[in-house]
C-alpha cells in the first residue's frame, strides 16, 4: 500500500482555511512545541504557558481568513502568542520560585561527567537565579530577551513582532541585558 | 574613547554595519576593558543560550480543536453527502411538479435568449432526471411526470425539509468554526 505524503504547510493551511479541523490539527501539533516554549519563556510558569499556547492557536485558527498563504505559519502563530504572552502577563502573577517548580515537566539536565557535585550545584544555581532574573523582567525587556536569543530575530523583525520602533528594541533588550547580568554578578 | 555598552551588544548580535564593526574590532585589538566588557556579554549570551526549555509533552490540537468548534474532516464529507442529496430531492420535486412548471412556448424576442432558455431547459431536465435517478437508487416509488399522488408530493417534500434542515444546521456549525 503506498504512503501518501504528508501534506505540506501552506496545503494544511489552504484546508484549515476551508474549515478542514484536521488539517488545522496537524499543524498545531508541528508548532505546538515551539510555541509552547516561546509562551513559557516569556511568562515563566508551565499552565500559563500551556494555557497562553492553546488560547494562541485558537486565535491563530479565528484569524486564518486574514493569513497571506505562501508566507511561514511559524513566525505568524509565534507572533499572536507573543502578543497574548505580552498582554496577558499583567493579569497573571509571576511565580517567585524556580521556573519549573511544581509541574510535571522534565527539565532538560545534560549529563556532564567532568563536572563534580559542587560544580553542578553552582551550575544548577546559576540557572535558577538567570530564569528568575528573566521572569522578573518587564514584559518587553523580557520579549526582546527571548525573540533575539531564542526564536533569533533581528532587532528589525522584534521591532516588528512587537509592533515598537527599532530604538525600543535596541533600548529593551540592552537594559534587559544589562539587569541579567547585574543579577548574576550579585550570585558570584 | 571606549565602545559604548550599546555597540558591544550590536556587534555580537551581528547588527553593526561593516564599516563600524572592522573600528570596533581594530580598538578591541588595543584596548583590554572593553574586550573584558565583550567577553563578560558574551558569557551572558552563552548562559541564556544555554538555558534549557522543559519538555512539555503535550498535544493540544485536540482542546484546540475543540474550542474553535471547527468541523473534522468526516464532517466535511457529510456536508457534501447532503448536499447532493439535497440537489437530488429538489429534482425529484421539480421533475414531479414539471407539467405545471413547463414554460408555455412564447415567442423569443432574440436569438440569445432563445438560446439562453433552451439551456436553462436543458439543465433543468439534467436535474430531474438526476431527481429521478436518486429516486430509483432509493428504491423510492418513481412517479408519472403527468400525474402525482398528493401523498408522494408531501413526502417529498417533508423529506428535502428534514435534508435542508439537517444540512443547514451542519454548515452553520462549519461557519461558525471558520468565522
Amino acid at each position: 500500500m503506498p504512503i501518501e505524503p504528508m501534506p505540506d504547510e501552506q496545503q494544511l493551511i489552504a484546508l484549515a482555511r476551508r474549515g478542514d479541523a484536521d488539517a488545522y490539527g496537524e499543524l498545531v501539533r508541528r508548532y505546538q512545541t515551539a510555541v509552547v516554549a516561546l509562551t513559557y519563556r516569556i511568562l515563566g510558569q508551565r499552565e500559563d504557558a500551556l494555557d497562553l499556547a492553546q488560547d494562541a492557536f485558537i486565535r491563530g485558527h479565528a484569524a486564518l481568513g486574514s493569513f497571506e498563504l505562501g508566507r511561514p505559519f511559524g513566525p505568524w502563530i509565534a507572533r499572536i502568542a507573543v502578543n497574548l504572552s505580552l498582554n496577558s502577563r499583567g493579569r497573571r502573577r509571576i511565580s517567585s520560585v524556580s521556573l519549573d517548580a511544581g509541574g510535571d515537566a522534565r527539565p532538560y539536565d545534560p549529563p556532564d561527567d567532568r563536572a563534580g557535585p559542587d560544580e553542578h550545584l553552582l551550575a544548577a544555581e546559576r540557572e535558577a537565579t538567570l530564569r528568575q532574573a528573566i521572569a522578573e523582567l518587564p514584559p518587553f525587556q523580557r520579549a526582546t530577551i527571548v525573540l533575539r536569543h531564542y526564536q533569533e530575530l533581528s532587532y528589525e523583525e522584534i521591532g516588528r513582532q512587537l509592533a515598537i520602533p527599532l530604538s525600543d528594541v535596541k533600548s529593551h533588550l540592552f537594559r534587559a541585558r544589562q539587569q541579567l547580568r547585574r543579577r548574576l554578578d550579585d550570585q558570584t | 574613547m571606549h565602545l559604548t555598552e550599546d555597540q558591544l551588544n550590536q556587534m555580537l548580535d551581528g547588527e553593526l554595519d561593516r564599516h563600524t564593526e572592522a573600528t570596533a574590532r581594530q580598538h578591541l585589538a588595543a584596548c583590554a576593558r572593553c574586550r573584558a566588557e565583550l567577553d563578560a556579554l558574551r558569557r551572558l549570551f552563552a548562559e541564556l543560550d544555554a538555558l534549557p526549555v522543559p519538555d512539555f509533552a503535550i498535544d493540544l490540537a485536540p482542546a484546540v480543536i475543540k474550542s474553535t468548534g471547527a468541523t473534522p474532516q468526516r464532517w466535511q464529507t457529510g456536508i457534501w453527502v447532503l448536499l447532493a442529496a439535497q440537489i437530488a430531492v429538489t429534482g425529484w420535486l421539480l421533475a414531479l411538479r414539471w407539467p405545471l412548471l413547463a414554460l408555455p412556448a412564447l415567442p423569443t424576442p432574440t436569438a440569445a435568449v432563445g438560446a439562453l432558455l433552451r439551456w436553462l431547459d436543458g439543465a433543468f431536465s439534467a436535474v430531474a432526471a438526476a431527481g429521478s435517478l436518486l429516486a430509483s437508487v432509493l428504491a423510492a416509488p418513481l412517479p408519472a411526470l403527468q400525474h402525482v399522488a398528493s401523498a408522494e408530493w408531501l413526502a417529498a417534500v417533508c423529506l428535502g425539509a428534514l435534508l435542508c434542515l439537517f444540512a443547514n444546521r451542519l454548515l452553520l456549525r462549519q461557519q461558525k468554526g471558520l468565522s
